[in-house]
């Protein structure tokens, strides 16, 4: 079986902004490869995929792009956004395409074709026309993840992408991801505080503690075991498997 | 004066009327821009900082010699409008830079420039006079260069936003996600500062201070609370700066108002109509 191809690789990477969170750290991200990104609030999450896309340069050490003319794509935390834009969910799906237009060049008939297939898999082709701000939290995220898809990325890193959704839509979302990845034609790195979730989505995971200096990767069926989720988050953290998905819960609770 | 008289006379007032035009409705696109990043102290500190460069120009041009108005060569360089220019561009430059505490570093400066000015504008002397007229403006009494200075600066603008439209509301909506896309956020920022800052330093020497604010920032607001797309927020925005401007500078001749107050009344006044409009969602 051929070996995925790497996109990118962090080499002896010291992540941060002007100082180190880490010690530094090697990884590697593959075509095809689902990653969940796992840590405690302040961990260094956010920082590390910001590392990835070339948004903050490491302190130490360098971030390697291994295939020519890649093609990124960020779906952020939506609270982050400011909401007084007036957009519809499709302007704000059609500015990721516009950023790979010619200057001066609107978008055509495909990029809106485009869009509104991304809108339409995400479950909202009948909000296409109104107002992002007037959409809920869930809906929000949803249409930034058609965003984020649009551009049919190479490498595609997702913040909380499930924040704001309830239970169906969280499940919709992640179970899309997981079909759209395997194609095989994605790189997809996840950060989540929905521990169950994750889990049953990735196939790999990535830990990260700037608390405790802790950088560790590996394939999610090693990673989620109760030992290392406890060093990980520094309480009693158990696993047990049901109908085949991971639940986590911390113990004391 | 009768309605009859207004347009009798129009070759009194048609350069002013010009200018006040070329000006609000670029003042009034940017401004959309301005209200919407929440970033409506920029232009007030922009033009602060570009009367700077302006007080500088004649101090220079005093300790050296040399008259703005006549000078050539390196010496054109003193002239109040380019070193107003850079002032401002120098001053766009950092303020479009992301940092916690920007608000803060606009404060700074717009009272740190004007405190500048009041020292710088000591050591003129009479020369102050003329330098308060090139600070301000005066939207009823406009050299004829104001009308060349104004009209390249708003061609400048709406080549610049014809060409990154897409991508200033890309960066401004999202900056994270427009750089993964590639772009390059804070080089987009300037180049966004930078019309604001060209335009508000033009259109402060040429119709003055008060109406250069005023016309970029309430139309915006206006159009922002009345229209439901960003076009429509563009489009209105600056029909409503053209119409502040033009009708503005109508009744200030008619009814003997200042020039400048009249068109930001105006603006005002749509504002104030709009609020008992419901918002658009």
């Amino acid at each position: 079986m051929d070996t995925p191809e790497t996109l990118v690789r962090l080499v002896d990477a010291a992540i941060g902004f002007q100082s180190p969170l880490l010690r530094p750290i090697t990884f590697e991200l593959r075509r095809g490869e689902l990653w969940g990104v796992v840590g405690p609030n302040g961990a260094g999450k956010t920082t590390f995929a910001k590392t990835i896309l070339g948004l903050i340069p490491p302190v130490s050490g360098k971030v390697e792009t291994l295939a020519k003319g890649l093609r990124y794509s960020y779906c952020p935390q939506r609270h982050r956004l400011n909401p007084s834009y007036p957009l519809s969910a499709l302007d704000v799906v059609i500015m990721g395409r516009s950023a790979f237009l010619p200057l001066g060049r609107g978008p055509g008939d495909q990029d809106r074709q485009r869009a509104k297939e991304e809108l339409g898999r995400m479950d909202l082709g009948a909000q296409a026309n109104q107002p992002f701000r007037s959409l809920s939290g869930g809906q929000q995220q949803r249409v930034l993840l058609a965003r984020a898809l649009a551009v049919d990325p190479d490498v595609l890193v997702l913040d909380e992408p499930a924040e704001g959704m309830d239970l169906l839509g969280t499940s919709d979302t992640l179970g899309y991801l997981r079909r759209i990845n395997t194609s095989g034609r994605m790189a997809v790195l996840m950060i989540s505080h929905h521990l169950d979730d994750v889990i049953s989505a990735v196939d790999h995971l990535c830990f990260i503690n700037q608390h405790t200096d802790l950088f560790a990767s590996g394939a999610t069926a090693d990673m989620a075991s109760s030992e290392k989720l406890s060093t990980l988050y520094g309480r009693q953290v158990d696993t047990h498997v049901c109908a085949g998905k991971t639940h986590v819960h911390v113990q004391g609770l | 004066m009768d309605n009859f008289g207004f347009w009798e006379s129009w070759f009194a007032w048609r350069d002013a009327m010009l200018v006040s035009l070329l000006c609000a409705a670029p003042l009034a696109y940017l401004g959309v821009w301005v209200v919407l990043k929440r970033v409506v102290y920029v232009p007030l500190a922009l033009s602060q900082v570009s009367s700077v460069g302006v007080v500088l120009a004649y101090l220079l041009g005093s300790w050296l010699g040399v008259h703005s108005h006549t000078a050539y060569g390196c010496g054109i360089l003193l002239d109040p409008s380019w070193l107003s220019l850079f002032a401002a561009f120098g001053a766009a430059c950092w303020f479009a830079h992301p940092r916690e505490d920007s608000l803060l570093a606009v404060v700074a400066s717009y009272l740190i420039s004007g405190a500048a000015v009041l020292i710088l504008g000591g050591y003129l002397g009479q020369e102050m006079h003329d330098v308060q007229s090139v600070l301000f403006g005066n939207a009823v009494l406009v050299e004829s260069r104001q009308i060349a200075y104004v009209g390249a600066a708003a061609l400048l603008v709406a080549v610049i936003h014809f060409l990154f439209h897409r991508r200033f509301l890309f960066v401004s909506f999202d900056p994270d996600a427009a750089g993964a896309a590639g772009l390059r956020p804070y080089r987009m920022e300037i180049l966004l500062y930078a019309t604001f800052a060209l335009m508000i330093s033009v259109a402060t020497r040429a119709i003055g201070a008060l109406p250069a604010f005023g016309l970029m920032v309430l139309p915006a607001m206006t159009a922002l609370r009345l229209a439901r797309g960003m076009r429509g927020a563009f489009i209105a925005a600056s029909l409503l700066g053209l119409f502040a401007a033009g009708f503005g500078y109508y009744l200030s001749f008619r009814l003997g108002y200042p020039t400048g107050a009249a068109m930001v009344g105006l603006s005002g006044l749509a504002y104030l109509v709009s609020l008992a409009v419901r918002r658009r969602s």
